[in-house]
């Protein structure tokens, strides 16, 4: 038990971030983990990597996943959960630049067809293919990252330093 | 303490990419299904033998391979008097292809031979595309429709051993590339893509058709 280190105010607004944010990074690994094939197909459409790395590629839809899920189990305990926070805002602030890119390569009129599988198959509230949609949902993700990371682990944390 | 921070997400990043790499060796040791993003090469489709009009065609019987267009079966008998297709766009199949992707990417006018043999041919795009307009005979199946049981019903009436020719939207459109590195996963090794799409076969004056798909809509 914590021993004067009473749960501030703020607290109980981190804590709903921290696990509905974590459920969703878990989630989403398990997800591509589930279809490893439909997710390295995923991040090749986004033409980010260039094809003659293929192996790079397919190393991504590995290793992407494990670092939600990781990140996500994390944030969930409340084990190093600022540092989490980071990483998952972090990842969050590049998948909003690598949508944008697709977005914006579109418009400049090259084809291109990706599919997000942000999530698998569960794609709630957006569509399958890409759009503005995926942006602000990241957008209210990565809303949810700040408290954890401004204010620290919040209750029902492993973290023992509940605020710095 | 920012560094700590910064240290301990690094951590994180770290053990993914571990985790990641281990699961990578792993599946690819184990998995019957390892990832692959090229598609395997095909057997060479004998073109001399598709250009022949005698040729038997390879569609098997009973599917609604051109037959339900009235422009599919017009457009195929005039020029060929004889075995010459001289004046025929038909360009003469690539020689002895360097890249893999050139044996399974096929020109339009290829596409068009085949069209005429009857070879079935697969639209991968959007069932509202579909609907808008397709090759004259084809049929819809998409990555998304593969494991339904629309898509079974497309799948049933295959042969696995003729070729099907794929297509999309052009371009660098994926649907087809994705749809026949499942295609081959099922076991068709002959499948083809027309790489230019569908716009190009417009642009030809090739036969067309509008409406619902015949089998595997819903």
């Amino acid at each position: 038990m914590a021993t004067s280190t009473t749960v501030r105010p703020m607290g109980w607004l981190v804590l709903p971030c921290r696990v509905v944010l974590g459920g969703l990074f878990i989630v989403a690994g398990v997800m591509k983990l589930r279809d490893p094939q439909g997710f390295a197909e995923a991040i090749a459409a986004f033409k980010l990597i260039p094809e003659r790395a293929d192996y790079l590629t397919v190393f991504t839809a590995f290793a992407m996943p494990w670092i939600e899920l990781l990140a996500g189990a994390f944030l969930v305990i409340g084990l190093w959960a600022r540092a989490s926070a980071l990483l998952i805002g972090a990842l969050l602030v590049a998948f909003i630049v690598m949508i944008a890119s697709v977005l914006i390569r579109i418009k400049m009129g090259v084809q291109l067809s990706v599919s997000c599988t942000c999530f698998g198959e569960l794609e709630w509230p957006c569509g399958e293919t890409l759009g503005m949609c995926q942006i602000w949902r990241d957008v209210v993700l990565l809303a949810m990252a700040v408290p954890v990371l401004v204010w620290g682990p919040g209750p029902l944390a492993i973290d023992r330093e509940s605020t710095r | 303490m920012p560094s700590l921070l910064l240290y301990r997400a690094a951590a994180l990043v770290t053990l993914g990419v571990i985790a990641g790499g281990l699961h990578a060796t792993i599946h690819a040791k184990v998995s019957d299904k390892p990832v692959t993003l090229r598609l395997l090469q095909p057997g060479v489709i004998d073109w001399d033998a598709y250009a022949n009009k005698g040729n038997p065609a390879p569609a098997p019987s009973g599917i609604p391979a051109t037959s339900g267009t009235p422009a599919g079966a017009p457009s195929s008998t005039p020029a060929r008097t004889g075995n010459t297709p001289a004046s025929q766009p038909p360009t003469p199949p690539p020689p002895a292809a360097a890249d893999p992707m050139d044996e399974i990417n096929i020109t339009i006018a290829q596409a068009k031979l085949l069209h005429d043999n009857r070879v079935v041919f697969l639209d991968a795009r959007h069932l509202n595309e579909y609907e808008e307009g397709h090759v004259a005979g084809a049929l819809w199946l998409t990555t998304e429709s593969f494991a339904t049981p629309g898509g079974g019903e497309v799948m049933g009436v295959l042969d696995r051993d003729a070729p099907v020719v794929v297509y999309c939207g052009g371009g660098m459109c994926d649907a087809s590339k994705n749809l026949v590195r499942l295609l081959q996963q099922a076991g068709f090794m002959q499948a083809r893509i027309m790489h230019d799409g569908y716009p190009e076969w417009v642009k030809a004056g090739h036969p067309t058709q509008t409406g619902k798909p015949p089998i595997g809509g819903n």
